[in-house]
């Protein structure tokens, strides 16, 4: 029966592996990556999105302190300040709060109309060097055609003076390249409007350092590094290193306000930096997909035990069927399709539990019956063995009486000629006798007995040995026939006298018995066997194979091979009318004859096969020679002893 | 109909006085309503000018008479001093007379004496007055381990560091014009400083430090005016009192006073109010008025007889005793043009951007380009 080789269980989390976790794990390292890409993606143009952000911040900022400008610009106070010192407190007090709203302005001075810096804050811009300033027709009444003008000095003395008065604690240490300038002319005027009654009193001017300015961006640029700011034609470098080369760069510009003045900025940041929002955003989404794949991996462990549970229960109740327990247990599972088979399984297991208790009874029913059978058996089998003993026996019987047979056959020969001589012998002297008594004896008539005498005698003497030889003979055959020891024998003779014990039958069949192959040998083995073999062998062929036959030649031969190993192998063959071949399997089996009818006990080639496959611990096989007749082949284990001549 | 005043005063220490005095007249003359707007002193210099130049001036100001100077561009209505009703002349010196001149002519009628700086003192932290800057000095490091500021002095304002200029024996105007680069107002521009860094006054202080942590008793002595009197009474009781101002090598320092005068922008009194605008002084001149003013300020009164009276309070006595320290500021563009350039020079120096002298010529630079500006102003008009 084949064995199982998964379980539901390894099933049930491969499944949930490969169709919920595997996929998860999958979908999430995919729409990480991508995530991670889109993010990458996005915080670029974030990046540069920050960064033109930055830079309208920074415009807007200009915007606002233009803007501011113009306004404190237009406060009463501040242009009649122009003309009255009267108004410079309140003037003084508007340019304070202008630059303390606008960080990045360094100072913001009112210069009058004859170009003296009147009010200034912070108060270090009153000790400025206007000239700058007038040199660029800044301080034009008409140079502002919107209310305010903004343009650029390239002056680095001026700037550096303008840095030492309003940034006494700055540390930079580059030069001051250059200042922008916001610059609102003053006005007093009857009504808001402009006009040929308004009278020009001076000019508020606002001053942006190029480094401040530079710094605003900065400023505003939060996460991102600034590397250079253009200003106009002038160049400020912000970063003093060399710029990483993994950053991402970003450039953005804006135009100062009321000009035509670009200001460019050139962003960097590492993309370490950059990205560690987003690496920072997958490592969190990696670690809530892991904490989920968790979760998820606790919950199906949950699932697969929750529902192998029932199973493993059902398994075990099945188990405890299976052990013979069929006892109930009632027990109900929380799946119904479970709870089903477990209902089913315990009905199965009451007509189980009812269906053995019949059986025992039938069994026990049976069984006796069985028994009783089996002691009826056994008796005929007793029997049948006693009656196979009886038979084996009879065979014996019959065999013995074949090789007495044999034997009276043998020595009635030698007998008849003793018989023959002795009367001859007893002629003579009754002769010599006569001839005595008449004493008629002749010196002729003596020489004559004495040699028909002694020629009787050497008869006797020579056919009385040969019986007592033959007896002697026999004797040996019938002592090994019934005995069951080992010795030494000489194969050829053995076997011519095995023949000889059955030449009467041999004779009367016509049948001549050949030996071939390497039969003079002296080797110890079961003579006993062998002669039953031998003499089973010759009459089975006598009684089965020759007869009905009308075979003119009739010859057994015994061939007799004995190899290196020692193995004897006996071929014994005649040209009788053979075995069909269907038959041929069924020739060792106990009882099969063909000739039941008549007398034949079916036990002869029976007693030859065990004879030669236990007692001489061989291999016996038959089968049908080319020309005709039945060969039989036993092959058997000897102690060879000495090769004898031939 | 109806006739209504708008009065502006640069003083808060008179605005419930005045208040209270508009509504007595209200009564009294139920067709004439008064208001009183108080502004701070420069607001209220600018807001007139801008409100001449609008033509919406208030009838009357009340400011220090130095301002008169401003007469021009405030279109100032000169006054006869022999009018009898605005009571120029029965109680004034001839200093004081001539403070309300500009050009010889009056553009101020008397409120009341001597807009000044005292020098007042805790009586509960201070228990003999220091009469110089030297014991003063001495004095700090006690007033320092109390924890307590020993002199405040409005650091950043040109008109209390003025002040420190007369113990140096220094003049603002020479020959008519601003006389600032002197070494008087260097050595005062170092003496000051040296202050600061001695801890005996601070240089963060404001006008709160003068005032407020004055009377809360964080202050032992506070250089501030005779405006804080009333504040300063109202906190402190007979615990304040007012010493002279302190004397350095055996100078005495001056106070550089002016009158609280009543002016009348845009020729208001000879405007269609001219008649409400002349009895709503006449009325402040009167005794009963006075007599409030004096009761609520605690200002030396024009006329002494009320001191005289029951209601006399000491706070005026002592400053009748310093009178001796005053010197009246003139009404003159040379005096007043030094103001601006002072307090950017004072400025200067303090941030150590300039030297004394430097800071003292700057001083004078800025004064001169103010003076040359208001005379020309002065000669357009």
């Amino acid at each position: 029966m084949r064995r199982p080789r998964f379980s539901l269980k390894v099933i049930l989390i491969t499944q949930y592996v490969l169709c919920a976790l595997l996929p998860l794990v999958v979908i999430s390292a995919v729409l990480i990556s991508s995530f991670r890409n889109i993010q990458i993606d996005e915080q670029i143009e974030k990046q540069q999105a920050i960064a033109d952000s930055v830079m309208q911040g920074a415009r807007f900022a200009l915007e606002r302190a233009e803007l501011s400008l113009v306004q404190t610009s237009r406060d009463t106070n501040v242009a009649l300040a122009g003309q009255s010192a009267l108004f410079g407190y309140s003037a003084a007090n508007a340019l304070n709060e202008h630059v303390n709203s606008h960080h990045f302005v360094a100072a913001a001075v009112l210069i009058d109309n004859q170009g003296n810096i009147v009010e200034a804050y912070p108060e270090d811009a009153l000790l400025l060097d206007v000239y700058p300033l007038k040199q660029r027709e800044l301080l034009d009444p008409h140079s502002a055609a919107h209310g305010a003008n903004i343009d650029v000095i390239s002056h680095p003395q001026f700037a550096m003076q303008l840095r030492r008065f309003t940034r006494p604690h700055s540390v930079n240490t580059e030069d001051e390249t250059g200042i922008l300038v916001i610059s609102a002319p003053l006005y007093v005027s009857e009504t808001e409007v402009l006009d040929s009654r308004s009278s020009h009193t001076g000019t508020l001017v606002s001053l942006v350092l190029f480094s401040d300015l530079a710094k605003l961006i900065y400023q505003r640029s939060g996460n991102l590094l600034l590397d250079s700011i253009s200003i106009g034609s002038s160049a400020i470098d912000v970063y003093q290193d060399i710029m990483p080369q993994d950053s991402i760069r970003t450039t953005a510009s804006m135009l100062v306000p009321l000009s035509d003045i670009a200001v460019e900025a050139r962003f960097y940041r590492t993309e370490d930096d950059a990205l560690s929002a987003v690496d920072g955003l997958t490592l969190e989404y990696t670690v809530y997909t892991s904490a989920a794949m968790l979760v998820f991996i606790l919950l199906g462990w949950l699932f697969v035990r929750l529902e192998l549970k029932p199973i493993e229960q059902l398994n075990a109740i099945v188990a405890q069927f299976g052990s013979g327990d069929f006892s109930a247990h009632n027990k109900r599972f929380r799946f119904v399709e479970i709870d089903r088979v477990a209902v089913l399984l315990e009905h199965m297991a009451s007509n189980i539990k009812e269906f053995q208790q019949n059986l025992e009874r039938k069994v026990q029913l049976r069984t006796e019956e069985l028994e009783n059978a089996v002691i009826d058996v056994k008796k005929v089998n007793r029997e049948l063995i006693r009656t196979q003993n009886q038979l084996v026996e009879s065979e014996k019987m019959s065999q013995i009486g074949v090789l007495v047979a044999g034997v009276a056959h043998e020595v009635n020969t030698p007998i008849g000629v003793c018989v023959t001589a002795t009367s001859i012998l007893e002629e003579r002297l009754a002769a010599l006798k006569k001839a005595y008594a008449n004493n008629n004896i002749s010196r002729k008539d003596l020489d004559d007995f004495i040699e028909n005498a002694s020629n009787c005698v050497d008869i006797l003497t020579k056919n009385t040995e040969r019986a007592a030889e033959l007896i002697q003979s026999f004797k040996a055959v019938s002592v090994d026939q019934s005995s069951d020891r080992k010795r030494e024998i000489q194969l050829h003779d053995y076997l011519e006298l095995i023949v000889r014990s059955l030449q009467k039958d041999i004779e009367r069949h016509q049948i001549s018995v050949n030996f071939s192959g390497n039969t003079h040998q002296r080797i110890e083995t079961y003579p006993g066997a062998l002669s039953q073999i031998i003499s089973n062998l010759i009459l089975n062929s006598i009684k089965h194979g020759f007869s009905g036959t009308d075979i003119k030649h009739r010859a057994i031969s015994i061939d007799v091979t004995l190899s290196q190993s020692e193995e004897l192998s006996i071929v014994f063959s005649d040209n009788g009318k053979g075995v069909k071949p269907e038959n041929l399997p069924k020739l060792f089996e106990p009882f099969y004859t063909t000739s039941r009818q008549s007398g034949g006990s079916g036990l002869g080639l029976s007693i030859v096969y065990n004879l030669a496959t236990q007692r001489l611990g061989g291999k016996i096989r038959c089968f049908n020679p080319q020309d005709s007749g039945l060969s039989i082949a036993i092959t058997f284990p000897v102690r060879h002893l000495e090769q004898l001549a031939s | 109909m109806a006739e209504s005043l708008t009065i502006w005063s640069a003083s808060e220490q008179l605005e419930d006085v005045l208040t209270e005095l508009a509504a007595t007249f209200s009564t009294q003359n139920p067709h004439q309503h008064v208001t009183i707007v108080t502004l701070p002193n420069e607001e209220l210099k600018t807001s007139i000018v801008k409100t001449v130049m609008a033509g919406n001036a208030p009838d009357i100001a009340i400011f220090s008479s130095d301002n008169l100077v401003y007469a021009n561009v405030m279109k100032l209505s000169a006054i006869d001093p022999e009018t009898a009703s605005l009571r120029i002349a029965p109680f004034l010196t001839e200093q004081e007379m001539a403070a309300l001149q500009v050009d010889s002519i009056f553009y101020g009628i008397p409120l009341q004496r001597y807009s000044r700086l005292l020098m007042l003192y805790n009586k509960r932290l201070v228990q003999t007055p220091a009469c110089s800057w030297e014991a003063l000095i001495a004095q700090a490091a006690h007033f320092r381990e109390n924890r307590l500021l020993p002199v405040g002095v409005l650091y950043a304002e040109p008109y209390w560091f003025a002040h420190f200029v007369s113990v140096f024996d220094g003049k603002f105007v020479q020959n008519g014009k601003p006389a600032l680069d002197s070494p008087a107002v260097a050595q005062a521009l170092d003496f000051f400083r040296s202050l600061a860094t001695k801890g005996v006054i601070d240089d963060q202080c404001g006008y709160d430090c003068v005032s407020v942590d004055f009377f809360n008793g964080k202050v032992a002595y506070a250089l501030n005016g005779v405006w804080s009197l009333r504040k300063a009474h109202k906190a402190l009781g007979d615990d304040l009192g007012i010493a002279p101002l302190p004397s350095y090598r055996g100078n005495q320092m001056t106070a550089l006073s002016s009158l609280v005068a009543l002016s009348f922008p845009n020729n208001s009194l000879t405007g269609e109010n001219g008649p409400a605008i002349h009895q709503f002084v006449e009325f402040l001149q009167t005794e009963e008025a006075q007599r409030a003013l004096l009761r609520e300020t605690h200002s030396w009164p024009l006329d002494d007889k009320i001191i005289e009276s029951p209601s006399m309070v000491p706070l005026v006595h002592a400053q009748r005793q310093l009178s001796s320290e005053i010197v009246l500021m003139p009404a003159s563009r040379a005096f007043v043009s030094i103001w601006s350039g002072m307090r950017r020079g004072l400025k200067l120096h303090q941030r150590q951007r300039l030297s004394a002298q430097a800071s003292a010529d700057f001083m004078q630079k800025q004064a001169l380009i103010d003076f040359h500006k208001m005379s020309q102003s002065e000669r357009s008009n």
